[in-house]
């Protein structure tokens, strides 16, 4: 039983990165229809940032720097890069954020180098704590409810505020929401900013496990971001939530249960899921309302 | 009275192939005009040019005095156009609260509060069905959202593209009551229908659009609606 409930709590703590990750590609895939692969530079950079603050004792400071460095990234990233392709083809977007990711990926190594970096998390990340009478990591529960928190906040934002509405329209009919008068640059930037508080939170706890950051630190998350979007369905906020958390529990389980020969082969296994979803559901788990998708 | 919109020479292409090619038209306040044409007139292009939604590849746009050519369809619409798009388009993932909130969205708390009041007057169904998803609404209904919608911005001018389609007859009747009612208003109306005779009976003035160009204009009384039909079947040339 103890064993079901720490495998649980191990579920939703990597889901919860998973679903992040994948809700920040999620939202700006809503608005624009672009899969922002840089978006796993903006994870980085939340990284670097946070080994910057390293000695910071207050983890909300630390928490706070990662989250304000990869929002900044993000916006910065929209402003400098995007804002210049919007009237280009989809195809030549996917490639600019390939290209930017390379680039800023290139520019982590010049400028920290190519050993990995420590950072400097509290003791507390690394403490067990005693819940339903099973003996969890305090980082796992932290992980779960900071995530949950910060998705209750965004559904308020996205219900309760003009922005947030803008926002749900514009990733349904963007002419139509331009047609409101709806501020395209604005709600294109309230996307990407909603995006790189997401990475920055997803960075957070993703760095703390290993407690080290590199220049390609981000790139693992990302992809599994990516895979979770795709399984729950390009542009769906809930199916990319939803896909993250099942991602998570996946590997987890396999990892848990799976016969030791097989646990090394686990990204594999999730990459046969994500082909037999492509095949059985291509528009994935969740349609999306997005003309987009 | 001083035409609120003047649109001079406007060409629309779509990947080199002109749509709408050197169309000039106006509007004046509290006007009542249609643009009738077949199908692929150009019409639906024309409107979208007005409200920048495709660039015009030649020729002006203005509104309100402003050349607004260059300008963004968001600023042109907080400038006073609205359109009620072909198809209605209503936010299915938003209530029809949210989707006519939405349409008021950059005008003051207290502005949007009196617009919604007027349009709730206007057609109380959709006070009754605040909370209900926009596109759970029956036909009728989703095009009277749309129209409230676009009121919702206070517009000097409205757009109306193809208010009837795939409605049914009583249906399109209800809606041609609430243009009616918007006429009576003294809102300045610009509506593209297939229906000449129904869009001629409405309007003050008509255009009438054939492969792009406007082939024929003037009040609707000296515009006969068996005369327009005839000059769309294909003897545009002629013109």
């Amino acid at each position: 039983m103890s064993d079901v409930v720490q495998q649980l709590v191990n579920a939703l703590s990597l889901g919860s990165i998973y679903a992040l990750v994948a809700l920040g590609l999620a939202v700006v895939f809503s608005v624009l229809g672009l899969v922002n692969f840089a978006h796993a530079q903006l994870i980085t950079l939340a990284g670097y940032a946070m080994w910057g603050l390293s000695g910071e004792t207050v983890w909300i400071a630390l928490l706070a720097g990662g989250v304000v460095a990869s929002a900044l990234g993000a916006l910065a990233l929209e402003r400098l890069v995007f804002v210049r392709l919007r009237s280009a083809s989809l195809a030549a977007m996917l490639l600019a954020s390939v290209a930017v990711g390379i680039i800023l990926q290139t520019a982590f190594q010049i400028l920290f180098g190519a050993e990995p970096k420590r950072i400097d998390y509290p003791a507390w990340t690394g403490e067990t704590v005693n819940a339903l009478g099973v003996r969890v990591q305090l980082l796992d529960l932290v992980t779960i409810v900071t995530t949950g928190l910060l998705l209750a906040a965004l559904l308020l934002f996205l219900r309760r505020t003009v922005m947030g509405v803008a926002l749900r329209a514009a990733a349904e009919d963007f002419s139509m929401a331009r047609l409101m008068g709806v501020r395209a640059g604005a709600v294109v930037a309230a996307a990407f900013a909603v995006s790189g508080v997401l990475a920055g939170v997803a960075a957070f706890f993703w760095f703390a496990s290993s407690g080290i950051v590199q220049p390609d630190g981000g790139t693992v998350p990302l992809l599994k971001g990516f895979i979770a979007v795709v399984i729950g369905g390009l542009g769906s906020l809930s199916g990319a939530v939803i896909a993250g958390f099942g991602l998570g529990a996946l590997e987890t389980l396999i990892q848990a249960y799976a016969p030791g020969s097989v646990t090394p082969y686990t990204d594999t296994l999730v990459f046969a899921v994500l082909l037999i979803v492509v095949v059985l559901r291509p528009m994935g788990l969740v349609a999306s309302k997005s003309r987009a998708a | 009275m001083g035409h609120i919109l003047s649109v001079e020479n406007v060409t629309v292409e779509y990947h080199g192939v002109p749509a709408v090619r050197s169309v000039s038209m106006e509007v004046a306040e509290g006007e009542f005009v249609s643009i009738v044409g077949a199908n692929g007139a150009g019409k639906s292009s024309l409107l979208h040019a007005i409200m920048g939604l495709v660039p015009a590849a030649a020729g002006s746009v203005t509104f309100l005095g402003e050349d607004v050519t260059a300008r963004s369809t968001e600023s042109r619409v907080r400038r006073g156009l609205a359109l009620c798009p072909e198809g209605r388009r209503i936010f299915g993932g938003l209530t029809v609260a949210e989707n006519l909130r939405l349409g008021g969205a950059h005008c003051s708390r207290a502005t949007l509060e009196e617009r919604l009041a007027q349009v709730h007057e206007l057609f109380p169904v959709l006070k009754e069905k605040a909370s209900a998803g926009g596109t759970l609404l029956s036909g009728g209904q989703q095009q009277q959202l749309a129209i409230a919608r676009a009121l919702m911005s206070g517009p000097r001018l409205l757009l109306l593209d193809e208010p009837s389609q795939g409605l049914d007859p009583q249906t399109v009747a209800t809606v041609f009551e609430s243009i009616s009612l918007l006429r009576e208003r003294g809102y300045t109306i610009l509506l593209v229908d297939q229906n000449v005779s129904r869009a001629l009976s409405y309007a003050q003035r008509a255009y009438v659009v054939a492969g792009g160009r406007v082939i024929k204009q003037g009040p609707t009384s000296e515009l006969a609606a068996s005369e327009i039909e005839d000059a769309y079947l294909g003897t545009a040339s002629v013109l």
